[in-house]
């Protein structure tokens, strides 16, 4: 929805784009009929269904049928369908329900401009920084990436409490099953510059 | 040695009929000429049954109000003549094109892959009437004996060696095409069948027919000797259907194509071949309209009718007729013709059926046909140019890309194979535990942003209603190209992160600070990571995209 993908990205994360198929919808009228083509086509290994960009009160008036439709269309097959979307919607039909959240982002910056950084507040999660000396130096500094936090609100495929990690998670807390996972920028570092990775407190 | 001839009796009238299942079992006549000088030019049992003579005129005919009346039709007659041939290279390579309705296969070395003759024969039977076509077979030993035979008896004939003579006895003289002036000598001799013939001395008979009267009592004794004329075997699958009425909804004119596709994937299947692409040309309705002139000579000259074009290009060889009916429906349903059609014309290019052989540890994909199907119908919800799969160009121009077709499960293994080869990227990353890149979101369009800067930095930017302090900045990172073309760009990019302090998502009637509810426009700080980029063609700020 909203035309959001962007393959170059897409490409960098090790996704095979001859192997994606993409459906450019333009609004959730064809973003729904679409996903039920493709579910009752079968075949297809994941189906991603992007809503993200499209106001919670309008997935909200989306029927529950639609969602249990999809259901029914997945259940005993190997596709996975997966809903990104502001809210949760569809309930009872999901059986995984996650909730992520941006993490803040880590720069990368020479050594000269890590000596003038300085963490001014934290502040739900928001980091201010107020050093001027910064902006002096933003060609000197890259994004590194971000770390996102996800937070198990639902499962049926096991216990919240033994939700299970691993790879580039971090571990997850078994009170509240949340895990946190790095992401990278694309891009890499400049060969032989001195380099230090800042990474908020 | 044996052969196998195969004839089509009443040819021209079977070939209308096989384009219109309804009418078989019927009587059928055909009428050939400009009206009002129609006249009635072939027919079949029931119509001679009926009345009908030839010559008769249309109306004369039509009198006869249980035969049906249908134009004769050169193209049909050449796309049911096809389909024999195509029937005789499904059993044997070496087929003789003999006439318009008949065809004589060579029979050697088939025992062992078809069993006997008369195995053969009934499965040719079978097979023609698949194809639309009701057909005589016989096997002999010699083609002119199975020839003959298969003219002149209906159903399957099996002449051993040596009874050609007996067999063929009971046959009229008419049958062996003699020229009509030695029909007339035989005539007044009272020479009436083959038997009488072949009882006649050859050497008198030579004398007074020449060396066409010894060829008519070779025939005549089933002992004439010949090669057969082998015919190229053709990979030419056409056919065609011309209306009497034109055809305007696509109800109808999708029936009358699910006919030239059964048709056309029943010849393909003889012949153990498929589809690659179907070609479908409609001849249109000429809009008399515009060309109408008062009294001006451009009035006696008729423009020559539009055509329209259709190329169904598959991913993978099929000859499903059905499934080709419901492709094809589904593209002309996006581009229907603009006028009414008068003519079908329908192709098909032959490719060797696909052959699928699974794999233990490649990923699931879905059929290609019903792939293709699929696609073709949500092509048709969200427009052809917008499905397919992203392919990256080769230029550093942002969000340059293209939608090229969505490979096939075979595709996909072959790709997949080859960058398994290739490009290793994938399975090295994932062995060396590489994170996992970071997702950005594209503003397609880009948004236009305004962006305050302070010593050449931004420092605080509005876009979509939203205001926000930047917080980190990294940038600039100047990206031209193209120079030389009219759209060359030339962009600075920041990657930002902003704070915001005003933002229509934001519920305004909540607030986080002190647990008081206040209506303020700066409630919540929200923060967000976004490529900005300055272009200096246009000269405005703008907002790429964010990173989720």
């Amino acid at each position: 929805m909203d035309d959001a993908f962007d393959p170059e990205s897409a490409e960098a994360a090790g996704v095979e784009l001859k192997q994606l198929l993409w459906v450019r919808c333009r609004n959730i009228d064809q973003a729904l009929r679409a996903t039920d083509l493709l579910l009752q086509g079968g075949g297809f290994g994941l189906v991603a269904v992007d809503l993200s960009d499209i106001s919670p009160e309008t997935v909200r008036y989306v029927p529950l049928n639609a969602w249990f439709r999809f259901r029914r269309a997945v259940e005993d097959t190997p596709t996975i369908l997966m809903l990104l979307e502001q809210e949760t919607n569809a309930k009872t039909c999901a059986s995984l329900v996650l909730r992520l959240e941006a993490e803040p982002a880590r720069w990368t910056f020479t050594r000269e401009t890590a000596h003038t950084w300085k963490t001014v507040a934290l502040e739900n999660h928001v980091r201010e920084i107020r050093d001027a000396n910064f902006f002096s130096h933003s060609s000197a500094c890259l994004l590194d990436g971000s770390g996102v936090r996800a937070e198990v609100l639902r499962s049926r495929t096991q216990s919240v409490a033994g939700a299970g990690v691993r790879g580039e998670f971090a571990a997850a807390d078994a009170v509240d099953a949340t895990g946190i996972f790095e992401t990278k920028a694309m891009w890499g570092y400049p060969g032989g510059l001195p380099v230090e990775k800042y990474k908020p407190k | 040695m044996a052969f196998a001839s195969i004839y089509v009796p009443d040819f021209m009238v079977q070939s209308v009929v096989r384009g219109e299942p309804p009418l078989r079992g019927r009587a059928v006549a055909l009428i050939q000429g400009a009206p009002p000088l129609s006249s009635v030019v072939a027919a079949n049992e029931a119509a001679w049954l009926a009345g009908i003579e030839l010559g008769m005129n249309k109306s004369q005919a039509a009198d006869f109000g249980t035969v049906e009346i249908r134009p004769r039709s050169p193209a049909q007659e050449k796309a049911a003549h096809a389909a024999l041939l195509d029937l005789g290279w499904s059993v044997s390579p070496r087929v003789e094109d003999a006439a318009p309705d008949a065809i004589i296969l060579d029979l050697a070395g088939l025992a062992s892959i078809f069993g006997p003759e008369e195995k053969i024969a009934a499965k040719l039977v079978e097979h023609a009437s698949k194809l639309g076509l009701s057909a005589n077979v016989a096997v002999a030993s010699n083609i002119e004996s199975a020839l003959h035979a298969a003219r002149g008896f209906s159903g399957i004939t099996v002449i051993p060696p040596g009874e050609e003579a007996r067999r063929l006895g009971c046959l009229p003289v008419s049958a062996l095409l003699p020229s009509a002036e030695i029909m007339e000598i035989l005539e007044r001799w009272g020479v009436r069948n083959c038997a009488a013939l072949a009882a006649l001395p050859v050497l008198e008979l030579s004398e007074r027919l020449g060396q066409e009267g010894v060829r008519l009592h070779e025939l005549a004794r089933g002992a004439r000797e010949r090669s057969l004329t082998l015919a190229e075997p053709a990979f030419f699958f056409e056919e065609e259907m011309e209306l009497d009425d034109s055809v305007e909804e696509l109800e109808p004119l999708a029936f009358l194509l699910g006919r030239l596709l059964d048709q056309l994937c029943a010849r393909l299947a003889a012949r153990s071949l498929a589809a690659s692409t179907i070609q479908v040309q409609f001849d249109l309705e000429p809009s008399f309209e515009k060309d109408f002139r008062l009294l001006s000579a451009d009035s006696l000259r008729k423009d020559a009718p539009k055509t329209y074009w259709k190329t169904l290009a598959l991913p993978v060889p099929m000859r499903d007729s059905k499934m080709l009916l419901k492709l094809l429906r589904l593209h002309l349903q996006r581009d229907p013709p603009l006028a009414p059609i008068l003519k079908i014309t329908m192709a098909a290019d032959p490719a060797r059926p696909r052959v699928a052989q699974g794999g233990l540890f490649l990923p699931a994909s879905p059929d290609p046909e019903k792939l293709e199907l699929t696609v073709a119908r949500i092509a048709n919800l969200v427009g052809e140019a917008n499905i397919g799969s992203p392919e990256s160009m080769d230029t550093h121009r942002p969000d340059e890309f293209r939608m090229s077709r969505f490979a096939t499960s075979h595709g996909a293994a072959e790709n997949r194979r080859k960058s398994a080869g290739e490009n290793g990227r994938d399975h090295a990353r994932r062995k060396s535990g590489a994170v996992p890149a970071i997702a950005f979101r594209v503003f397609r369009p880009s948004v236009p942003a305004s962006v305050e800067l302070c010593e050449g930095r931004p420092i605080r930017v509005e876009f979509r209603g939203m205001r926000g302090d930047v917080v980190a900045a990294s940038g600039p990172w100047r990206t031209s190209g193209d120079w030389w073309r009219e759209d060359g760009w030339q962009q600075d990019e920041w990657d930002l992160e902003i704070r915001f302090y005003y933002s229509p998502r934001l519920p305004a009637e909540r607030s986080y600070k002190n647990g008081q509810n206040t209506k303020s426009a700066k409630a919540l700080p929200q923060c967000g990571l976004y490529r900005f980029y300055y272009d200096s063609v246009r000269q405005s700020w703008f907002v790429r995209g964010m990173y989720d």
